[in-house]
């Protein structure tokens, strides 16, 4: 089913295992080594920039292949250019096996650009020769995310898989009338719950590891699925548009006090279960929902000033941060406040503090404003002040 | 309901993603791993901590930007009822209380990195410095005190910032200082805007960008060869690489009467980036410096091809298969060098 050696994607994930338990000062180096001779890599999967590198270069490459190909065949009318875009398509998706097989790409950058160029042209070709309504879009979608999935285990294509799903299910109750678009939202909340617990289930069979990071965001795409699907706010403006129900500003829709509980409580249980059971992605998810939880809120009810939601809530997070900070001086169960992963610690503080510079405003600006908007600057060289 | 119950349970089991136990199991079986190690991974898997860490750093991170946002606003709207001297008091204290606070919180002062105490230490001195500059910016605005020396006014707290980032040892300080010294020279050069907020057909601000892109170069080199903050040179040469071959790219296209000679110097700059960016074993330089060289000879080509073809479809064929073939060829080359670096 799947295009990579099976063998060589579980090598990989021995190696991983063992630097982490390395890592962790568990293994002597001596055993590690072995470990390494054991289990060989055959891939070819560069550093990340040259990945980036790949992944750019063989996107230009693609694109004006096609261009080529458009110049050659003098395409004149629009379904000849669509035809073209699956003929393409195909042959990148042939390129794709190539390379997996014959020079043993692996995320190498190479294959993502093809996967992807493969998958977007394709959908674009049959969607624009067929012309078909959104339902069936989102089954196309669908079909092509799910076959890339299963073949190349691509992280992305997962998460569009997912999406695609969602619209499936979003549309087709559109379709089947008002008794179905009634419970829009309890279906979306089911539909999630199912993928969540049917893909937990999946990860503990013993060759997760081929899909390991599909693995790892289908769940988080679905907790958010779940929450989206009975927040108040997605619930009463989609509700307002496919039902003309018309409602007034303060209008509430039935059922408003169930949806405002769902919004106010999921989050807090994703958080909750994230501490008791010590889970980073299920107490990160829950944290990214309680702003979910302000948004919502404040959209209905303009209680306080923006601003002062903004001081306030700045206070609430460093005051949170500064006893979390006080609180986990020493471990205290299960948590700690120390870096792990300390080889990327370099890079990460290199990140943060571009984020630093470029959101925080370093420069009063009106002093920058009145310096250049004035004669100062537009002088052409003439001034001696460099 | 019983069943339902306990599926529940087990696939809500958290620990996947760390040290997997059965993995080790048959790795012991094998004899690849002794039976110290393997009972030592099992003890720490039962203790394994969760770290917290970014977690709290974005909370920290968000907590200043909302709070420094939230006040200028604050500030903007009641400029009438409080009166500018209670504001300007009020930004004091927040910026001399911070200050205070990481004087007095600050470790020994070395030439060297100084880790500090914790990540809220690092946030409390962000605000310190960004306050600073509210106050400086609005003593100006209002008051003019520096009158009308405004490079004064910006000069002052780049020196502050600066000084900062080496005292207390703080690399986003030292990005917002380098970033303050831009813009004293007139050009701005956060990520984001470096190429939507510069108006690169100015000459002025070609000449300007490429005496600060040697400049911060210079620093880069001054700090690893005196040994003063060594890990500060990233950054300053970050910066540097971007805004130097981002001007002499520059360069290029706007005196594109002698725009061999700017090609030229490109080419010496790549080389000397790239050398040095094989030497440091550095993927993220050879990406950059590779990327800049490729948009400088692709100028090239296309001067050259509209010379000799004109405007006609054959170009097209020929831009076209410039493209393809230089893409192949470009892919080659990135692919050795991340050979020659992992042999290095």
């Amino acid at each position: 089913m799947i295009a990579y050696s099976p063998t060589a994607i579980h090598n990989l994930f021995v190696r991983e295992q063992a630097a982490e338990a390395l890592g962790q000062q568990c293994l002597p180096q001596a055993e590690y080594e072995a470990i390494l001779t054991r289990f060989p890599v055959i891939f070819y999967s560069p550093n990340l920039f040259i990945r980036i590198g790949l992944l750019i270069l063989t996107l230009v490459i693609s694109l004006f292949s096609f261009g080529i190909g458009v110049l050659l065949f003098k395409a004149s009318s629009d379904t000849f250019l669509a035809g073209l875009a699956i003929f393409f398509a195909l042959l990148a998706f042939a390129a794709l096996e190539y390379m997996v097989k014959n020079n043993k790409h692996f995320r190498s950058g190479v294959d993502d650009a093809l996967l992807w160029g493969a998958a977007g042209a394709l959908f674009g070709g049959i969607s624009y020769i067929t012309k078909p309504d959104d339902l069936s879009n989102c089954i196309l979608i669908f079909m092509i995310a799910l076959y890339s999935t299963f073949r190349f285990a691509d992280r992305l294509m997962s998460f569009v898989a997912f999406i695609a799903l969602m619209g499936v299910v979003f549309f087709a109750s559109i379709k089947l009338g008002d008794s179905v678009k009634t419970f829009l939202p309890f279906l979306i909340m089911g539909v999630t719950a199912l993928v969540y617990f049917v893909v937990k289930r999946l990860k503990s069979f013993t060759d997760n590891h081929l899909y390991q990071q599909c693995l790892k965001i289908i769940p988080i795409a679905s907790m958010m699925g779940f929450y989206a699907g009975g927040n108040y706010f997605i619930v009463r403006e989609f509700s307002n548009e496919l039902f003309n129900l018309h409602l007034a500003a303060g209008a509430s829709i039935p059922f408003g006090w169930l949806f405002w509980a769902l919004t106010l409580i999921i989050p807090v249980i994703y958080l909750g279960r994230g501490i008791q059971q010590r889970n980073g992605v299920e107490i990160r998810v829950g944290l990214l929902l309680m702003a979910a939880i302000v948004f919502t809120v404040r959209y209905y009810h303009a209680i306080l000033a923006i601003e002062v939601w903004m001081s306030l809530g700045g206070v609430v997070l460093i005051l949170t941060a500064f006893g979390l900070t006080r609180y986990l001086k020493s471990p205290k169960h299960g948590f700690t406040n120390i870096e792990f992963g300390s080889a990327d610690a370099v890079a990460n503080s290199q990140i943060e503090s571009l984020i630093i510079s470029s959101t925080f405003n370093s420069q009063p600006a009106n002093i920058g404003g009145t310096k250049f908007g004035g004669g100062d600057f537009g002088g052409g060289g003439s001034s001696g002040e460099f | 309901m019983m069943r339902i119950q306990i599926n529940i349970c087990t696939t809500f089991n958290p620990n996947y993603n760390e040290m997997n136990q059965k993995l080790f199991e048959q790795l012991q079986q094998e004899g690849l791993i002794s039976d110290a190690s393997f009972a030592n991974i099992k003890i720490k898997q039962e203790h394994s901590l969760l770290s917290v860490h970014w977690e709290i750093k974005t909370f920290l991170y968000l907590g200043v930007l909302l709070l420094s946002g939230g006040f200028g606003i604050l500030v903007y709207k009641n400029i009438d009822t409080i009166g500018h001297q209670m504001i300007l008091l009020f930004i004091a204290l927040i910026c001399g209380g911070c200050f205070f606070y990481c004087f007095k919180n600050k470790q020994a002062f070395s030439i060297g990195k100084v880790l500090a105490t914790n990540s809220l230490f690092d946030y409390i001195l962000l605000l310190a410095c960004c306050t600073f500059v509210i106050f400086i910016g609005y003593l100006q605005f209002q008051y003019e005190v520096f009158g009308n020396r405004y490079g004064l006014a910006s000069l002052f707290p780049m020196v502050v910032l600066f000084f900062s980032a080496y005292y207390f040892d703080h690399l986003g300080v030292l990005s917002m200082a380098i970033v303050n010294l831009a813009g004293w020279l007139g050009i701005t050069v956060t990520p984001i805007s470096v190429l939507t907020a510069n108006d690169f057909n100015n000459s002025r601000i070609i000449f300007t960008g490429l005496a600060l892109g040697v400049l911060l170069i210079t620093m880069a080199w001054a700090t690893r060869k005196r040994k003063i903050k060594q890990h500060f040179e990233l950054t300053y040469a970050n910066f540097g690489t971007h805004i130097l071959l981002i001007s002499c790219l520059a360069a290029m296209f706007h005196f594109d009467a002698i725009y061999l000679l700017w090609f030229l110097l490109l080419a010496a700059l790549v080389v000397y980036f790239y050398s040095k960016a094989m030497a440091d074993k550095s993927f993220y330089f050879i990406l950059i410096t590779t990327l800049y060289a490729y948009i400088g000879i692709s100028y090239i080509v296309f001067q050259l091809l509209d010379k000799m073809v004109g405007i006609d479809i054959t170009i097209l064929y020929l831009w076209f298969l410039y493209f393809i073939i230089s893409g192949i060829g470009l892919i080659v080359f990135l692919m050795r060098t991340n050979k020659k670096i992992k042999a290095i």
